[in-house]
């Protein structure tokens, strides 16, 4: 069985519908990609995952516990396990990095606020950050800014990691950077989701790619020759 | 339920009266007030630095007073000086010194909103200081000075509501009146509010028009 | 013109400071429960059901454009009718809350409206509760945003507290017409009561930008 198994997700606004019957099996420490032409529903199917958009349909077994994506409790069930990572970070800049990070561990755990700073810290030294704690995240610089963004989605001790467009905002050695970063988390057992358009780091990276196009499940490559999938390859060739 | 007799009526309507006649003599007083402190901010020279001081000093301490304590203010010292005043004159007076401290602000920080190039370029166009002024300066400066200006006046309505405190019958001290007279105390004062905002209202919602308005063009 | 004198008043000075106590605390505790009924007011113009919204722009809309005197006169007579006696301060303080809600919800509309989009989603995918979001993130954005616009109506409510003493509260333009009254120095009282409120404004004014460089340092 695998470790994520999504099955018939399909949202709808107003009368379009954004996904139509989705589903999606990833196994344990696989780092999976969703790639596809905008307004494909890519940002949409992680935003389902962390229960931030409402579905129609659908059912999910994560970990052989299974979540109904329609039950009002799905958000809560779907955000214990999993943590995300947006595009924009976002960051709450009223706040210290430090505070970014223990908040959620704090409030909605409920883990005494000593311990989890230690935590915090340890983590922020871990990725290089130790001399940023104190201070707020819009003086970061984006790379800076990705780092703390996925040290505080880890804080909250997912098993599943989204990511909507890690990379876009870096430079090329940042890439690496966060690339290395992602296979690490993976190797150690976090099942990892990314939107991506950075197509060779798509290529390096994933144990499977999902092509999604018009709401739909295109096409699924898995393995090490994931993007020779016939229309994995024509659609990565042409966004290269 | 009491009905309001047709003195009652009247009562309030010569309130209400007395409530227009103090905002609009007080606001008016305000206007001339602040557009002279704000020009005499605006003067150059050394010649003006006392005046420019006092006129800014002025402004920083009028809108740091309570207005009840301007109008006690106004009221004993013409009483003092013998002046033989109504209190309704002092009531208007004390409205426009405040007034004037608010408005200059707006007017002072409209004037300087225009940029220095375009006063630079009037300059070097040879056009005297009046047609600085008005063809230049004033065009530009108005769209800035207006809307909040109008917005202030509601607040100089209200603070009207004090006059009553030096013994002029205006709105609210007709509530009061007839409130102590028997009448049903909710429906006076639901009247006293609802005449207010009759008032006041008009003039927000032509602020937020006048700002909308004039930010497009 | 008979000459000013202020000994007599200033001998009374440290009467009128313990009027200076009762207006900052009457001025703290209205702000404060005022800002606690304008968070409600503010969530429920930003996301409440339609009949709410409309209730909590209508709420500041005639709360703005009436005095603040004739609504805390409405509040001194009608309470009694309904059974409910208090003292002037409370109904000062009442007068004074209900007032400053209907601004400061605005101007916490304002700072709601200013935090990013992304923060709602951001506290929810971390596990936050709606309660649990504003209170932690979105309140506390946009109260610091706000902080100027805060700040500046608490300063205007220091100077509409003044009206307590109409009620016979013993804030400082009360206990200086008491003074006023004992000394019949009641000009010159009043001239060091308008330095003492300018002086209570400027010294709120420094204390406000001291703590906001303080809070910017530390951050």
């Amino acid at each position: 069985m695998p470790y994520l198994d999504l099955r018939g997700v399909t949202v709808r606004q107003d009368t379009h519908e954004i996904l139509r019957d989705v589903g999606l099996q990833v196994g344990r420490g696989e780092i999976v990609s969703l790639i596809g032409p905008s307004g494909s529903g890519k940002s949409t199917l992680l935003r389902t995952l962390i229960g931030l958009q409402p579905v129609v349909s659908g059912s999910l077994t994560l970990d052989g516990v299974a979540i109904d994506m329609t039950a009002a409790s799905a958000p809560r069930a779907l955000r214990a396990r999993a943590a995300i990572v947006f595009q924009q970070f976002g960051l709450f800049d009223h706040m210290s990095v430090l505070r970014n990070l223990t908040l959620a561990p704090t409030v909605v755990a409920g883990r005494p606020r000593a311990e989890v700073e230690e935590a915090a810290r340890h983590r922020l030294r871990m990725l290089g950050l130790a001399d940023k704690a104190e201070i707020r995240p819009s003086r970061l610089s984006g790379g800076q800014k990705q780092r703390v963004a996925i040290a505080r989605a880890l804080m909250t001790q997912p098993d599943l990691l989204l990511l909507d467009e890690p990379t876009s905002a870096l430079d090329p050695r940042l890439v690496s950077e966060v690339t290395a970063l992602l296979r690490d988390l993976a190797r150690a057992g976090m099942t990892i989701i990314q939107v991506s358009h950075g197509m060779e780091s798509v290529a390096a990276l994933s144990d499977r790619i999902v092509l999604l196009e018009d709401g739909r499940v295109r096409a699924v490559g898995a393995g090490a020759r994931a993007a020779a999938e016939p229309s994995i390859a024509a659609f990565m060739n042409a966004h290269r | 339920m009491i009905a309001f007799s047709h003195y009652d009526a009247a009562l309030l309507a010569r309130a209400l009266w007395m409530t227009v006649v103090l905002s609009v003599a007080g606001g008016l007083a305000g206007l001339a007030g602040g557009t002279a402190l704000a020009c005499l901010r605006m003067a150059r020279g050394r010649l003006f630095a006392p005046l420019r001081f006092l006129a800014a000093g002025y402004v920083q301490v009028v809108r740091r007073v309570p207005f009840i304590v301007t109008l006690y203010i106004v009221f004993f010292l013409t009483g003092m000086a013998g002046l033989d005043v109504s209190e309704v004159t002092v009531a208007i007076w004390a409205i426009g010194l405040i007034a004037a401290g608010y408005i200059a602000e707006i007017v002072h920080g409209g004037l300087r909103s225009v940029p220095a190039d375009q006063i630079e370029a009037a300059v070097t166009l040879n056009l005297p200081l009046l047609a600085r002024w008005r063809h230049v300066i004033v065009p530009q400066a108005l769209p800035v000075i207006v809307p909040p200006t109008v917005g202030y006046l509601v607040l100089f309505i209200k603070d009207t509501a004090l006059a009553s405190q030096v013994g002029v019958l205006e709105l609210n001290q007709a509530g009061v009146i007839l409130s102590n007279r028997g009448l049903p105390t909710m429906q006076v004062f639901l009247a006293v509010l609802g005449l207010y905002f009759a008032l006041s209202y008009p003039l927000t919602r032509l602020s937020r028009m006048l700002e909308k308005r004039l930010a497009l063009s | 013109m008979t000459a000013l004198h202020f000994q007599p008043v200033l001998q009374r000075l440290p009467f009128l400071l313990g009027g200076v106590a009762t207006t900052v605390l009457l001025s703290v505790a209205s702000f404060g429960a005022g800002l606690f009924l304008a968070g409600g007011l503010a969530v429920l113009r930003a996301e409440g059901p339609k009949a709410g919204r409309r209730f909590g722009t209508i709420y500041s809309t005639i709360m703005t454009n009436t005095p603040q005197l004739s609504q805390i006169f409405a509040i001194f007579y009608c309470l009694p009718l309904l059974g409910v006696i208090v003292s002037p301060f409370a109904s000062v303080f009442i007068g004074m809350a209900l007032n400053a809600a209907a601004y400061l919800a605005d101007i916490l509309t304002t700072g709601l409206g200013r935090v990013p989009p992304l923060y709602h989603d951001a506290a929810a995918s971390l596990g936050l509760t709606r309660r649990q979001a504003y209170m932690r993130v979105i309140f506390p954005h946009a109260l610091q945003t706000m902080a100027p616009a805060l700040a500046n109506h608490f300063q205007i409510m220091i100077l509409g507290s003044s009206m307590a003493s109409i009620f016979g509260v013993e804030d400082l333009t009360g206990r200086a017409y008491d003074v006023g009254s004992t000394t019949f120095r009641i000009l010159e009282v009043m001239l060091v009561t308008g330095v003492l409120y300018a002086l209570l404004s400027i010294a709120l004014t420094g204390l406000f930008a001291l703590g906001r460089r303080l809070f910017e340092g530390a951050a």
